[in-house]
C-alpha cells in the first residue's frame, strides 16, 4: 500500500501527479501558472480532471536564471498553504532538492517531497522523516541540479537506476521515512540521453521488480521530442504512449502536464489489464 | 392438467447478468422492473419453475438445473472475462443464465426446468412444447426474450425498416394477450433477430394447457436498449368466472 498524505492507495491504483509550476520559465508551460490565481485555477482544474497528486515546483529543472532557496520558498510555500486550505484531500507534492524548502513546504501542508535531483541535498530525506512525508528517490546519474547531461555513459543504465534509487530509498527508510511513502523515479532525460531514456522505459519492469512503487515523469520531455521529431508543444501523443507503456510495466504514479488525457489513458490501461471495471458496457450485450 | 399459477416476461439481454455492465448500470429501471416481476412471480408460491428462452437447438424435454449459480458464473466469464479467471467451460445459454440470475436474486435456489425454443421454431411447435412443460404442481413460468434487434443503425441487426412496426405489434399483442398475433409475429422473428415472439408462443401453449383461463397482462417496462426492444410484463392468470 502506498501512503501519501491522508490517502492509502492500493497497488492497482494508477495515480496522476499533475505538474503545477510556480515558475516564469518552465520548458513546457512557459510561466502559465506563474500568478497565484492561475496556479490555483490550474490546481482546481487538474483535480477535476482526475489528478490525485499535485506537484508544485518553484524552479525550472533546466538551466536558467538562478533561483535562491529563499526565492524558491517564496514561490511555493504560501501557495502550498493556499492549496492545502482549498483542497484538504489532495496529495500535495513539492518538487525541490533543497531541505530548507522541503521543511517549509511540509510546514505549509505538503505530503510528499519530490527530490527530482536524486539526493543532492542529503538532508531532504531527514525532513521527510521528521514530518512523516513521502519521498521520491530519483536517478540523475549524479548530475548537479539544473544541469544538462553531456556525453553521459552507463555500462547498464537500468542497473544504475536500480542501484541508485533503491540505495536512496533504503537510506530514506533508515532515516525514518515510512517505507510505504517512498517512491522511486528513473528520471527520464535527467542525466540521460534519449537512448538511455528509451532503454529505461523499455526495461522499466526491472525497476518495478524491486518492489518500490515507481513514479515516472515523461511528460513532453526531450527524449519524446527526439524520438518523434516533435517540438515541445507537439508531444502529447508521444507522452501518452510512454504513460501506457510504463503503466503496463507496473509504474504507479505518472507526473504529467495533460491530466485529463492521461487519466483516460490510465483508466483504459486499468480496464485492459483488469484492475478496473469499464464504466459502462452495452455493446453486443443488449 | 397443469397448474400455471403465474407467468412473467423479461428480456433475455445479458445486460441483466451481474458483473457485465461495468461500473454504471445502463438499464437500472429495466433491471428493477425485472426483479419486481420475478419477485411477484415467486409470491404465487410456485412449486415448479419453468424458464423458457431461445437457444441454438429447441428442447425435446426439460433440462433440470439444480445449481443455477454455476451457469450464471459461466455466462459472466464468457461475456466479461476477468484477469486470472479460467475460461468458461462451455458456450453458455444466455437466456437460461439470465433467467437463473433473476430467480436466484429473488431467492429461488433452484431447481428450475429449462426449455429452449429458437426464433425459427414454428409457432405451433413452440406452443406444443409449452403445453407439455407444465406440471400438476403449482407452476410458474419465466419467459425470456426480446423484440426486434434491428431498431437502430447500431443495433445488432442494423436497422430494419419494419422494426418499429414489429415492436409495436409485439408489445400490443403481449399487452392484450393476443395469441394469434403473437403466433403470426413469430414467423418474422428470425429476420428481426427477435426471440420474444417464439417464447410467447411457448408461454401461450403452457397457459392453454391449464384449461380455460382469464389472462390479464400488466406491462411493467418497455425500453429499447442499444437497438434491442426489451419489455417486462406480468401475466395475471385466473379461472374464468
Amino acid at each position: 500500500m502506498l501512503r501519501l498524505g491522508r490517502h492509502a492507495f492500493s497497488p492497482d491504483r494508477l495515480l496522476v501527479m499533475a505538474i503545477v509550476n510556480r515558475t516564469p520559465d518552465s520548458f513546457f508551460d512557459r510561466g502559465a501558472t506563474w500568478s497565484d490565481d492561475a496556479a490555483l485555477a490550474r490546481v482546481a482544474e487538474v483535480i477535476a480532471d482526475g489528478a490525485e497528486i499535485v506537484d508544485i515546483g518553484g524552479v525550472k529543472a533546466g538551466p536558467g536564471d538562478p533561483v535562491s532557496g529563499a526565492e524558491e520558498a517564496r514561490r511555493v510555500v504560501p501557495f502550498i498553504a493556499a492549496v492545502r486550505a482549498a483542497h484538504p484531500e489532495i496529495v500535495i507534492s513539492v518538487d525541490t532538492w533543497r531541505h530548507e524548502v522541503g521543511r517549509a513546504a511540509c510546514e505549509a501542508g505538503a505530503d510528499l517531497l519530490n527530490d527530482a535531483w536524486g539526493g543532492w541535498d542529503p538532508k531532504l530525506a531527514e525532513v521527510a522523516a521528521t514530518f512523516g512525508a513521502g519521498l521520491v528517490c530519483t536517478h540523475t546519474g549524479g548530475a548537479a541540479p539544473r544541469t544538462r547531461p553531456h556525453r553521459v555513459t552507463y555500462a547498464d543504465v537500468m542497473a544504475d537506476v536500480v542501484a541508485t534509487t533503491t540505495g536512496l530509498a533504503d537510506r530514506a527508510v533508515s532515516l525514518g521515512v515510512a517505507p510505504s511513502a517512498v517512491l522511486v523515479d528513473p528520471a527520464h532525460d535527467f542525466g540521460k540521453n534519449t537512448w538511455h531514456s528509451l532503454a529505461v522505459t523499455r526495461d522499466l519492469a526491472t525497476l518495478v521488480e524491486t518492489g518500490w512503487p515507481v513514479l515516472v515523469s515523461t511528460s513532453n520531455k526531450d527524449f519524446i521530442g527526439e524520438s518523434l521529431g516533435r517540438e515541445v508543444t507537439e508531444r502529447l501523443a508521444g507522452s501518452l504512449a510512454t504513460v501506457v507503456v510504463c503503466a503496463l510495466a507496473g509504474a504507479r504514479v505518472f507526473r504529467v502536464h495533460a491530466v485529463a488525457q492521461t487519466r483516460d489513458a490510465l483508466d483504459m490501461v486499468a480496464c485492459i489489464r483488469g484492475s478496473a471495471e469499464p464504466r459502462q458496457t452495452v455493446r453486443a450485450l443488449a | 392438467m397443469s397448474r400455471i399459477v403465474g407467468a412473467v416476461v423479461c428480456p433475455s439481454t445479458p445486460l441483466l447478468l451481474p458483473g457485465v455492465t461495468g461500473r454504471m448500470d445502463p438499464i437500472p429501471a429495466l433491471r428493477e422492473a425485472c426483479h419486481d416481476a420475478v419477485a411477484e412471480l415467486l409470491s404465487h408460491g410456485p412449486e415448479h419453475i419453468v424458464v423458457v428462452g431461445s437457444a441454438p437447438v429447441p428442447s425435446t424435454a426439460a433440462l433440470i438445473v439444480h445449481n443455477p449459480s454455476d451457469l450464471i458464473d459461466d455466462a459472466r466469464r464468457a461475456l466479461a472475462p476477468r484477469r486470472g479467471q479460467p475460461p468458461a467451460p462451455d458456450a453458455p445459454v444466455l437466456p437460461l443464465a439470465v433467467g437463473a440470475s433473476l430467480l436466484t436474486a429473488a431467492g429461488w435456489p433452484g431447481p428450475l426446468a429449462w426449455w429452449a425454443v429458437t426464433p425459427t421454431t414454428p409457432p405451433g411447435a413452440a406452443a406444443d412444447l409449452g403445453a407439455i412443460a407444465g406440471t400438476s404442481h403449482r407452476t410458474a413460468v419465466l419467459a425470456l426474450g426480446g423484440g426486434s434487434a434491428c431498431s437502430t443503425l447500431k443495433a445488432p441487426g442494423f436497422r430494419h425498416p419494419e422494426a418499429e412496426q414489429f415492436n409495436r405489434d409485439l408489445v400490443d399483442a403481449v399487452a392484450q394477450w393476443d395469441v394469434p398475433t403473437l403466433m403470426s409475429l413469430s414467423t418474422k422473428s428470425a429476420e428481426q433477430l427477435a426471440d420474444l415472439p417464439t417464447t410467447m408462443c411457448f408461454l401461450a401453449g403452457a397457459v392453454a394447457s391449464a384449461g380455460p383461463q382469464r389472462v390479464n397482462v400488466a406491462m411493467l417496462a418497455r425500453e429499447v436498449v442499444a437497438g434491442v426492444l426489451c419489455a417486462v410484463a406480468e401475466l395475471r392468470i385466473a379461472a374464468p368466472p
